[in-house]
């Protein structure tokens, strides 16, 4: 009698969503992002461009006629508190939820919307487990994977040189990008000469600088992530002079570095997802330019990006049921996105979660203190 | 020898950052006998009031510096007479008022994160960013003027306690605070003074490493761990001991970083392993109270 009075209240509560999302008169989209915890900084950037995204859906006739709405949800990047603000938003009758958080939160999150058979777009992160750890079918992941931002980094240096330091420090991401580091650098048959961690706190990275410059290589790559200290270690490097080239993770795009050191990362290659030359990418430049009246940098576009999915998906869904929407997102194809490199676009399908373009990465270089042109992309 | 002395700036800059944090810790412990632990956040609130001043407000460094100084010091009166001076008063048990400062620290450190957020700040340095070679020493500007005021501070510490009525009257309270309650020494003035002076040099400590590491709401701990460990190094008894504990902690991790033939990540925890191993050996630290205590 209990089950059957449980099972009651469930399927009316699915008919009650079911019908508010059909009566609604606006398309409510889920956005569960950080406001206040450690990935806040780069998540208010990527709102940036949702927000214009946003703006240009509704100025063109909205999703299916209707205009659109964004429900925030701050999760505070705490992987519990996130798989509960997709929940809420699932009970509110939300048909899709885009995320802003860090991999680790969304990969909590995808439990609930595995659960509550709502679909599920992963903006931003990297991690490449976000569809592989579990088979969430309702998860889609338009950021750009690690195991492709490796394969290009990698690329990229074995071309040019033959010995190699490494920098890290001692958070856990850098730690996995260091250890990925190394094994892709005998891998591609480039010689370690030297790695160098620097830990929390350090106020210079004087030691570890002069020890690199003793081991004399030829590149030096930056496996660092937390900014205080990849801001020192710049600091010294400069300080003591050295010239050695320095390639960089994907790390290097948060556009803090170029406050918080000023011109110290000139000439610096770094991982990206954003190709200047791409005509999709200078159209959203210049809309962003002419929103806000600054340049974008490429975080913003992963939000702008997540948006111009959703409303792709739900047109060709024709309809804000759920399941119509997931089988929509699953056969995206050829998608022109404002992220990638030239001639890139985005394929999703129900074995393929992750549509970031394999050949889709981008090294940038960093020229008079700004984000400057792509010199090389794929692998 | 270039790479020695290069080293040997970065040992003073470094070192320096330690002493001041110690000396932090010392001035507040000598009268009160209280570990105050929120001195590291008490230096990150140095550094983002700094940024405020400097940054936001626009203020000329020299102006921003006593300021910076007031505002931590504010801070290390209000924490002694809200939550130190009520324990004490009720002859708590020393371990309360510690406990209570624990409670001050995570405060502090929730209150920048609140008031700042998350993000690390830039902060400027006072004679700009640049690369400094003097003579055969080459460092940055900010390093050298970092070993400059730490000059500055301990001479002008020392002078304090040694010359001056009111250095005396902390020195008295600190060997029995009883005895020198009953010859007149105000001991509500003198504890109140001595977590005031306290917060004002970690905020200063603060304000002098911000620009070498930027503004962030994470740089309070590992301040306050160097802090401490260069204090007991150094011994808990004298301001010379401070100073000597943070260049030698600073010199001890930058040799064991350049030279020990390990790599760097395991290398990080060598100088704690000595301070481990060397309070074995003299667990009074290298120099202790003259007084005995």
């Amino acid at each position: 009698m209990r089950r059957a009075l449980v099972g009651v209240a469930y399927l009316a509560a699915a008919v009650a969503s079911a019908s508010i999302a059909a009566a609604q008169e606006t398309v409510k989209i889920g956005v569960v992002t950080d406001h206040t915890g450690n990935a806040a900084e780069f998540a208010r950037i990527e709102e940036q461009g949702l927000e214009l995204a946003l703006k240009e859906v509704n100025a063109n006739g909205g999703i299916l006629g209707k205009k659109v709405e964004l429900l925030y949800e701050d999760d505070e990047d705490k992987p519990a508190l996130s798989a509960t603000k997709v929940r809420k938003l699932a009970s509110d009758g939300i048909p899709i939820i885009i995320q802003l958080s860090s991999s680790t939160s969304t990969q909590q999150a995808e439990s609930a919307s595995l659960e509550t058979k709502t679909p599920h777009l992963g903006a931003n992160q990297s991690a490449d487990s976000l569809t592989t750890k579990l088979d969430n079918p309702y998860f889609f992941l338009a950021g750009m994977p690690a195991s492709i931002q490796f394969k290009t980094l990698l690329a990229f240096t074995k071309m040019r040189y033959k010995t190699a330091a490494i920098f890290a420090d001692t958070s856990a991401i850098a730690m996995f990008i260091d250890k990925t580091f190394k094994e892709g650098l005998e891998h591609a048959g480039i010689k370690l000469v030297d790695e160098e961690i620097i830990e929390a706190g350090a106020t210079d990275a004087v030691p570890q600088v002069q020890r690199i410059r003793n081991a004399n290589p030829e590149v030096v790559l930056d496996a660092g992530n937390t900014i205080s200290e990849s801001a020192t270690f710049y600091r010294s490097y400069r300080q003591l002079g050295l010239k050695i080239p320095i390639i960089a993770s994907y790390n290097k795009s948060i556009p803090r570095y170029l406050q918080l050191v000023p011109g110290m990362l000139d000439g610096v290659a770094f991982l990206d997802c954003f190709d200047q030359d791409k005509p999709e990418t200078k159209a959203y430049i210049e809309k962003f330019e002419a929103n806000y009246h600054e340049e974008p940098y490429s975080l913003s576009a992963y939000g702008y990006n997540a948006m111009m999915l959703v409303k792709d998906a739900v047109n060709r869904a024709g309809s804000l049921d759920r399941e119509k929407i997931r089988t929509a997102l699953a056969e995206t194809h050829d998608f022109k996105s404002v992220i990638g490199a030239k001639g890139t676009t985005f394929d999703f399908s129900a074995d393929h979660r992750a549509g970031f373009p394999d050949q889709g990465a981008v090294i940038r270089l960093i020229e008079n203190n700004r984000h400057g042109r792509a010199i090389f992309s794929g692998y | 020898m270039s790479d020695f002395l290069e080293l040997m700036v970065s040992v003073g800059e470094t070192g320096g950052i330690y002493a001041l944090v110690a000396l932090a810790f010392l001035v507040t412990l000598r009268p009160t006998g209280v570990f105050n632990f929120a001195l590291g956040e008490w230096a990150g609130f140095g550094a983002f009031i700094g940024v405020v001043a400097v940054v936001d407000f626009g203020l000329p460094y020299i102006i921003a510096l006593p300021f910076v100084i007031g505002a931590a010091a504010l801070l290390g009166w209000v924490a002694e007479r809200l939550t130190v001076r009520p324990l004490v008063e009720r002859d708590a048990p020393i371990l309360s008022p510690i406990l209570a400062l624990l409670g001050v620290m995570v405060m502090t450190h929730e209150g920048i994160v609140f008031f700042f957020g998350t993000s690390n700040q830039f902060a400027p340095s006072p004679l700009g960013g640049g690369r400094v070679v003097l003579g055969p020493f080459i460092g940055s500007s900010q390093g050298f003027l970092i070993i400059a005021v730490t000059a500055i501070v301990f001479l002008a510490a020392w002078y304090f306690f040694e010359r001056t009525i009111w250095g005396r009257a902390f020195e008295a309270v600190a060997i029995d605070r009883f005895a020198a309650g009953l010859v007149g020494v105000n001991l509500r003035l003198t504890s109140a003074l001595a977590f005031a002076a306290g917060g004002a040099v970690a905020g200063l400590a603060g304000l002098l490493q911000s620009p070498l590491t930027s503004a962030s709401y994470l740089m309070g701990l590992p301040l306050a761990i160097k802090g401490f460990s260069a204090l007991v190094i150094g011994g808990m008894g004298r301001i010379e001991g401070a100073l000597l504990g943070g260049l030698l902690l600073a010199l001890l991790e930058r040799l064991v970083l350049r030279y020990a033939p390990i790599p760097s990540g395991f290398a990080l925890g060598v100088p704690l392993l000595l301070l481990i191993l060397f309070l074995l050996v003299r667990p009074s630290g290298l120099l202790p109270s003259p007084s005995g205590r």
